[in-house]
C-alpha cells in the first residue's frame, strides 16, 4: 500500500513590498514546516497523518467470506464444546426450538431485531464481513446486523470492573501483532447473546481470544477462537473458522427483515423453507 | 538598498513563487485527515431542526423547511414541513402535506432513522449519533455509533446498473486540499432528505462536499440534492459536524457500541400511530 502524506497546506507568501518582501521570503522558507496548533483532542495525528501502512504480514484488510458455515459451533477438532451439565441443558432446550421451526425464537434478539450477534457467533455468520486497518485500530465491519466492531490496537482490556458495568453485545476488543498474526482479546458481553446458531449459552464472565492470519498464500483468513467462561464450560477450548478473501464483492447494505444476499453457495448453509 | 538586501530580497521571491506553486501542487494532491484520531464527530448547530442550515455564501433554492404557519418549537410544536414549498413537484408536495397534516393534528413527526432504520444520504446525517471517518486509498468509509456504514469508492466512476439501495452507490474524490466530495446515486425512495420526511424518487442525486477547516475542529458538509422526480429545482442545505464529547463533560468522545433496536419498546406514542422498528420474523439460514 502505498503511502500518501495528508500534510497541511503550505501558505504562500503576497506581501510585495521591500522588507516586508524580504521577511515574506524568509517566511516562505518555512512555510513546509508551519503547522497548525496541535489539538488537544487529536495530538496523535499531529498534521502528519498518513494512511496506515500495514507491517510486513500484517495486510488483513478486505472482504472475507466464510468458507463453510456450521449452525452449531464445534471444537478445532469437531468435537462438541465442553458443557457443564446445566448449560448443555439450556443450550439442548434452545436448541430444540430453533432447530424445529424457521420462526425465529424470542430470545434470539440477534436474528429477531438484528442486534449484534456477540463473538464468537458473528465469526460464524455465512454473509461476507470486511477488515479495514487504520493507524491504531482495527474495524471489523459484518454484514450482517451491520455490525461494526471496533479492535483497538495496543493498549489493555478495560479493567474488569468496566466490563461488568458497560457490557456490549460485540464486546470490548483490544488487539496486538504476533508476528504475522492478529491477537484480539474480548471481554465485557451482554449476556443475552448467543456463542451459535443455535442457541449456545454464555456468561457474563466469557472472554475470547481470536489468533487471526492469513493462510493459503494470502487468499484465505483462519481465526483460531479461545473460548474461556469457567461458568458455562468445564474447560477452555478453541473453535477454528476460515474464510475466502474476496475482492471482487462489494459489502451491502443490512436491513433487518428485508430480503440480503443469496448465501444459498455458501457449503453448510441450508435455508430454511 | 544594499546589494545584500537585493540578494536576500530576490531569494525572498523566488522561494515564494516555488513556494506558492509547490503549495499550489500540494493542494491538487494533498488529502485532508478526517480521520478524527478515534474522536466521533457530531452534527452541531443546526438552526431550526430541519435537520439541514442554509449554506451562508450560496443558499442556492435552499431546501424544504417548516410550514411558516408552523414554525418548530422544542416540546410545543412538532415538525411540519413546508408543503407549499414552490420547488416541490405536486406530487411530492401532496404527500407532505399529508404528513404534516397528521403532525397539525397532533401526530407525531416520522423519519425513518427515528425508528432505527438506515438514513441513506443525506439522512445519515440528520442523527446526533458519534460519526467516524476510515480513510485508506481507494475507499472511504463513514460510520456512526447507531450502526451504518458508508463506503465511498475513490477515484472511480459509478458502476452501469448498480441498482437501488438504502445508502445507494458512493463514488469519491478530494479537491483543494481539504474538501472530500462524494457522489451518490442508486439510493431506493425511504431515506430522508430532511426531517420532515420531505418524500423523494429513486432519482435521486447527492453531491456532498465534506470540507474540513483548517484547525481540524470542524466539518462542514454541503449537500445538493438533485431529483427531477420530487424536486423542481435542485436543493441545498449544510450540515456542519464539531468534536463530539461525553455527554456533561468537556472529554472527547470515542466509539461506543449503541444498538438502536434493543429497548426499542415505546409506551408514549398509541400503538396505531408508531412505526415499527425492523425486525424479522423467520430465519434465513
Amino acid at each position: 500500500m502505498k503511502s500518501v502524506k495528508l500534510a497541511h497546506m503550505a501558505r504562500p507568501a503576497s506581501a510585495m513590498s521591500g522588507r516586508v518582501l524580504v521577511a515574506v521570503g524568509v517566511l516562505a522558507m518555512s512555510a513546509y514546516s508551519w503547522s497548525y496548533p496541535a489539538l488537544a483532542q487529536n495530538e496523535g495525528t499531529g498534521g502528519s497523518f498518513e494512511f496506515f501502512v500495514p507491517g510486513e504480514g500484517q495486510d488483513i484488510g478486505g472482504i472475507y467470506w466464510l468458507k463453510s458455515y456450521s449452525a452449531a459451533i464445534q471444537t478445532v477438532d469437531g468435537g462438541v464444546p465442553p458443557y457443564t451439565p446445566e448449560a448443555l441443558a439450556i443450550y439442548e432446550e434452545k436448541r430444540a426450538r430453533i432447530e424445529a421451526s424457521a420462526e425465529i425464537i424470542e430470545e434470539d434478539q440477534a436474528r429477531g431485531l438484528c442486534t449484534p450477534d456477540g463473538v464468537p457467533r458473528v465469526l460464524q455468520s455465512p454473509y461476507p464481513f470486511e477488515i479495514v486497518q487504520t493507524q491504531g485500530q482495527i474495524h471489523f465491519l459484518y454484514e450482517i446486523n451491520k455490525i461494526i466492531r471496533l479492535v483497538t490496537m495496543d493498549e489493555p482490556l478495560p479493567d474488569d470492573d468496566t466490563l461488568e458495568i458497560f457490557p456490549w453485545y460485540s464486546g470490548h476488543s483490544v488487539g496486538h501483532w504476533e508476528g504475522d498474526t492478529l491477537v484480539v482479546e474480548t471481554g465485557g458481553f451482554k449476556n443475552y447473546t448467543f456463542l451459535d446458531n443455535l442457541g449456545a449459552p454464555h456468561g457474563y464472565g466469557l472472554r475470547v481470544t481470536e489468533r487471526y492470519r492469513k493462510i493459503s498464500d494470502g487468499n484465505e483468513l483462519e481465526v483460531v477462537v479461545d473460548i474461556h467462561d469457567p461458568g458455562v464450560f468445564t474447560e477452555d477450548w478453541s473453535a477454528r473458522f476460515v474464510y475466502d478473501l474476496r475482492p471482487d464483492l462489494r459489502m451491502m447494505d443490512w436491513n433487518c427483515g428485508e430480503v440480503h444476499r443469496d448465501i444459498s453457495q455458501v457449503p453448510g448453509v441450508v435455508i430454511p423453507e | 538598498m544594499s546589494n545584500t538586501q537585493t540578494q536576500i530580497l530576490m531569494i525572498g521571491i523566488a522561494y515564494a513563487v516555488l513556494s506558492a506553486a509547490a503549495a499550489h501542487a500540494a493542494d491538487s494532491t494533498t488529502i485532508p485527515d478526517f480521520s478524527s484520531n478515534g474522536v466521533g464527530w457530531r452534527v452541531a448547530g443546526n438552526v431550526d431542526n430541519t435537520g439541514l442550515a442554509e449554506v451562508p455564501e450560496d443558499p442556492g433554492n435552499g431546501y424544504i423547511s417548516h410550514h411558516p404557519d408552523w414554525p418548530y418549537a422544542q416540546n410545543v410544536v412538532n415538525r411540519v414541513g413546508d408543503f407549499t414549498n414552490p420547488n416541490l413537484k405536486p406530487w411530492a408536495a401532496g404527500v407532505l402535506e399529508e404528513r404534516a397534516r397528521k403532525v397539525m393534528a397532533g401526530g407525531i413527526p416520522f423519519i425513518p432513522n427515528s425508528r432505527c432504520w438506515p438514513g441513506g444520504v443525506p439522512g445519515m446525517h440528520f442523527f446526533p449519533a458519534s460519526v467516524f471517518y476510515l480513510q485508506n486509498e481507494d475507499q472511504v468509509w463513514i460510520l456512526n455509533n447507531r450502526g451504518e456504514v458508508r463506503r465511498v469508492f475513490m477515484n472511480v466512476p459509478h458502476s452501469e446498473g448498480p441498482g437501488y439501495s438504502w445508502y445507494g452507490e458512493s463514488i469519491g474524490h478530494y479537491e483543494g486540499g481539504d474538501t472530500l466530495v462524494i457522489d451518490t446515486m442508486g439510493q431506493d425512495d425511504k431515506g430522508p432528505i430532511d426531517r420532515y420526511n420531505t418524500p423523494h424518487t429513486r432519482q435521486l442525486h447527492v453531491v456532498e462536499r465534506h470540507t474540513l477547516d483548517a484547525e481540524r475542529m470542524n466539518v462542514r458538509v454541503v449537500a445538493t440534492m438533485v431529483d427531477p422526480g420530487a424536486f423542481k429545482v435542485p436543493l441545498k442545505g449544510m450540515i456542519n459536524y464539531g468534536w463530539s464529547t461525553v455527554r456533561g463533560s468537556p472529554e472527547p468522545a470515542k466509539w461506543e457500541e449503541y444498538v438502536c433496536n434493543e429497548n426499542s419498546d415505546e409506551y408514549f406514542i398509541p400503538e396505531e400511530e408508531l412505526v415499527p422498528v425492523p425486525s424479522a420474523t423467520r430465519r434465513d439460514f
